[in-house]
C-alpha cells in the first residue's frame, strides 16, 4: 500500500458490546484513498457501513460501541488518538458527514440557517455578519434560495431538507466528506438532483469522498473506487471498473446478479440466497460461505485474506486466485 | 401572536366561569349549614332558619347563583366570610403573597437544581452522578411531605437551633418551610428532564450537531436541552399552579398564614364564600399559568408556534 494515499484505514475493528451480547459490526476492515477520489463502500444493511464512518469522525454511539483496533489515517495523521477537543476542530471542517435521514438529522427547534452558520462560526474566525453572508450563500449553492435562511426544519421538504444538511456538510470545504446513504430517503427526482449536486461540489472543491450506499446505481454514477461490504469485512476492492466489469468475489457476482437490467430479458431477477450472518455470532471461515454457491468445505474454515488478484484488485475469495485474467 | 395571546384570554372567561358555578353547585349539595356552624350547637331551629333567610340562604338554588355570580363578576367582590365577617378579597390579597414566595421558590430551585441534575444525569447515565442523582430522586419524590419537613425542624431548629420551627418575619423563617416543600419539586424535576434529555440524546440531529464539531457542552445545552424540555414545561407549569393553591402541609407544620390552609379551614366551616374565592383564585391563576406554558413552548418550539399562530406556511408534521 502506497504511504501518501490521503486516508488510510487500517485493521479497522469496531463492536458494540452490550452486557447480553457482542455485535462484531466492523471486523478487521482496511482500504485507502486518494486525495479528490470518491470510494463507494457498498453493501446489505447492517454489513457495517455507517459504523465505519461513524468510527472515522469519531461519533460512535458509546457505550456500546467500541474501536477494539486499528487506526485510521488522514494525511498521516490517526484520529483515533486524537483527543475529544482536537477532534471538535477537525468535526465540521477537516472531516464532515451526510446522514441518511435529512427528517432527523435537523435541530427541529434551529432555524436552517442558523444551523449552517452554526459550523461555519465554529470553524472560520469571522464576523457574524460574514457568518451569514456565507451561510446564505451556502444555501444557493444547494438550491435553496437565501430567502429561508430564517425558516425552520419543519417548513421543509425532505428534499430540501437533505440540501440543508449538504450545505453544513459543505460549508466548511472540508477534505473528506463522508456521504452516509444520502439519498436513500428521498424519492427518485430528489435523489437524482442531489446527486448530481453532491458531485457538482465534489468535482469543485476536490473534496475526497466516502459514499456509503446500497445502491449500485448511484455508485456506477459517483465513485472512482469501490469496496463491498460483507458482515463487516471488505470482500472485494478495486477500481469502479474493476468491480463493475470484472467481479470476482461471488458477492459481488451476486449482488450484480440481482440487478434488473434493461438490455437483458429475464422473468425473475436472481437474488442471493439467504440471509446475511448474525452480527453476533459471525460463521467460521468465509463468512460469506453459507450462503455462497461456490462454497467448498475448505472455505468454511480456512481464515480467508484479501488477495491483490490484479493491481488495486482485492477479493476475500479462496477461489478468486488467478481467475478474472 | 398577540391574536392568540387575546384570543387564550377571552376563553378563559368561560372556563372561571364554569369553575365557579361548579364549585358553587358543590358547596350546596354538601351536608352541612353554615347557619348552624355560625350559631353553633345550641342555636334553636327557629334561630337558625332566621340567620338563613338574612343570609339568603332560603332562596332558590337558581337565585342564590345569581346572585353570586352578579358579586363576583360584576363587582370583583367575593363576600365575606362567614365565619369571621371579613372581606374575603382582603384576606386573599394578604394571604396571596406569602403563598407565592412558596411557588416561586419552589418553582426557581426545582429548576434552578433540578434541571442541571438531570442533564447531568442524563449525559453521564448508568454512571455513579447518574444512580446518585436518582437515587436522591426517588427519595425525594416517595418522601411523605410532613415528614421530611418535621425531620427538618427537629434537625435544624429541635438539635441545632440555626433556624426557627415556626412562624413568619424574615428570611431566616422561610428556609425551611421552603427546603420541606421545592425538594421533592427537584427530584421530580431532575427525574423528567433526565428522560426527556435521554430521548434527545440519541436522535440523529444531536450527532449531527457532534459532526459539526460542536463542543460537547453545546451539544447539550444548545442542541439538546432546548428539545428535551418540551415535555417538561407542562409538567412544571401543573405544579406550579397547584403550589399556588397553597402547601396545607407546609403551611400548616411551620403555622404559615397561606392560602392553604385558609382554603381547607373553609372548607371544615362551611364557609362557602371563602372556598370559592380561593377555587376562582386558583383558577384564574391556574389559566394564566398554561397559557404562560403554551406561550414559552411556542417560543422554543416554531412547530408548536406554527400551530398557534395558524395561517402562514404551515409545516407538516
Amino acid at each position: 500500500m502506497s504511504a501518501e494515499a490521503f486516508l488510510q484505514v487500517n485493521n479497522l475493528k469496531v463492536e458494540y458490546i452490550t452486557k447480553e451480547e457482542t455485535v462484531y459490526a466492523v471486523n478487521d476492515v482496511s482500504f485507502q484513498l486518494e486525495k479528490g477520489k470518491v470510494l463507494g463502500l457498498v453493501g446489505e444493511t447492517g454489513a457495517g457501513k455507517t459504523t465505519i464512518a461513524r468510527t472515522i469522525l469519531r461519533v460512535l454511539q458509546s457505550p456500546p460501541g467500541t474501536v477494539m483496533d486499528g487506526s485510521i489515517k488522514i494525511e498521516g495523521v490517526d484520529v483515533l488518538k486524537l483527543s475529544e477537543e482536537e477532534m471538535e476542530k477537525i468535526r465540521g471542517k477537516k472531516i464532515t458527514m451526510i446522514f441518511q435521514d435529512p427528517m432527523t438529522s435537523l435541530n427541529p427547534v434551529m432555524t436552517v440557517g442558523e444551523q449552517i452558520s452554526e459550523v461555519i462560526a465554529l470553524h472560520n474566525d469571522i464576523p457574524s455578519s460574514e457568518v451569514r453572508k456565507r451561510a446564505e450563500e451556502m444555501l444557493e449553492t444547494v438550491g435553496i434560495p437565501a430567502e429561508r435562511y430564517d425558516e425552520y426544519p419543519h417548513q421543509f421538504s425532505g428534499g430540501m431538507k437533505q440540501r440543508v444538511v449538504i450545505a453544513i456538510a459543505l460549508a466548511c470545504e472540508p477534505d473528506l466528506l463522508l456521504a452516509d446513504e444520502p439519498t436513500t430517503a428521498l424519492d427518485v427526482t430528489i435523489q437524482a438532483q442531489v446527486l448530481e449536486l453532491m458531485k457538482e461540489l465534489n468535482k469543485k472543491n476536490n473534496t475526497t469522498t466516502i459514499l456509503i450506499t446500497h445502491d449500485l446505481g448511484v455508485v456506477a454514477e459517483m465513485c472512482d473506487d469501490v469496496a463491498v461490504i460483507y458482515a463487516g469485512e471488505v470482500v472485494e476492492s478495486g477500481k469502479l471498473e474493476d468491480i463493475f466489469l470484472h467481479p470476482a468475489h461471488p458477492y459481488t457476482v451476486g449482488l450484480f446478479g440481482a440487478l434488473p437490467r434493461l438490455d437483458e430479458d429475464v422473468e425473475w431477477l436472481s437474488p442471493i440466497e439467504g440471509l446475511p450472518p448474525d452480527p453476533t455470532d459471525l460463521p467460521e471461515g468465509c463468512k460469506f460461505s453459507p450462503r455462497c454457491p461456490n462454497c467448498t468445505k475448505e472455505c468454511r474454515h480456512w481464515d480467508v485474506h484479501l488477495d491483490e488478484i490484479a493491481p488495486g484488485h482485492f477479493v476475500r475469495c479462496i477461489h478468486a486466485k488467478g481467475e478474472d485474467k | 401572536m398577540l391574536k392568540y395571546i387575546l384570543k387564550r384570554i377571552l376563553l378563559m372567561i368561560p372556563v372561571i366561569l364554569g369553575v365557579v358555578i361548579l364549585v358553587f353547585t358543590l358547596m350546596q349539595l354538601t351536608p352541612g349549614d353554615p347557619a348552624q356552624v355560625i350559631l353553633g350547637p345550641t342555636a334553636t331551629s327557629e334561630q337558625i332558619n332566621e340567620l338563613r333567610n338574612e343570609m339568603g340562604l332560603n332562596d332558590p338554588y337558581i337565585v342564590q347563583l345569581g346572585r353570586y355570580l352578579y358579586q363576583v363578576f360584576l363587582k370583583g367582590d367575593f363576600g365575606t366570610s362567614y365565619i369571621s365577617n371579613i372581606s374575603i378579597t382582603t384576606e386573599l390579597m394578604q394571604r396571596f403573597p406569602k403563598t407565592l414566595i412558596f411557588a416561586v421558590a419552589g418553582m426557581v430551585l426545582s429548576l434552578g437544581i433540578g434541571i442541571p441534575l438531570g442533564v447531568n444525569a442524563a449525559v453521564k447515565q448508568n454512571s455513579l452522578a447518574d444512580y446518585g442523582s436518582m437515587t436522591l430522586a426517588l427519595i425525594g419524590t416517595s418522601m411523605p411531605g410532613f415528614w421530611f419537613a418535621l425531620v427538618l425542624i427537629l434537625l435544624f431548629s429541635a438539635k441545632l437551633g440555626w433556624l426557627p420551627a415556626y412562624g413568619t418575619g424574615g428570611l431566616k423563617y422561610w428556609i425551611l418551610p421552603i427546603a420541606s416543600t421545592a425538594f421533592a419539586g427537584i427530584t421530580t424535576m431532575a427525574r423528567q428532564v433526565r428522560s426527556g434529555m435521554l430521548e434527545v440524546i440519541n436522535s440523529d440531529y444531536i450527532t449531527m450537531a457532534k459532526s459539526k464539531g460542536v463542543s460537547k457542552k453545546n451539544v447539550i445545552y444548545r442542541h439538546a436541552l432546548p428539545n428535551a424540555l418540551i415535555p417538561v414545561i407542562t409538567v412544571a407549569g401543573m405544579s406550579f399552579g397547584s403550589s399556588l393553591g397553597g402547601t396545607l402541609i407546609a403551611e400548616t407544620i411551620f403555622s404559615i398564614p397561606g392560602v392553604g390552609v385558609y382554603i381547607v379551614n373553609a372548607v371544615n366551616n362551611r364557609d362557602y364564600p371563602v372556598v370559592q374565592g380561593g377555587v376562582i383564585l386558583l383558577a384564574v391563576a391556574f389559566s394564566l399559568i398554561m397559557l404562560a406554558c403554551d406561550l414559552l413552548m411556542a417560543a422554543i418550539d416554531p412547530r408548536i408556534k406554527a400551530q398557534i399562530t395558524g395561517g402562514k406556511k404551515r409545516g407538516k408534521k
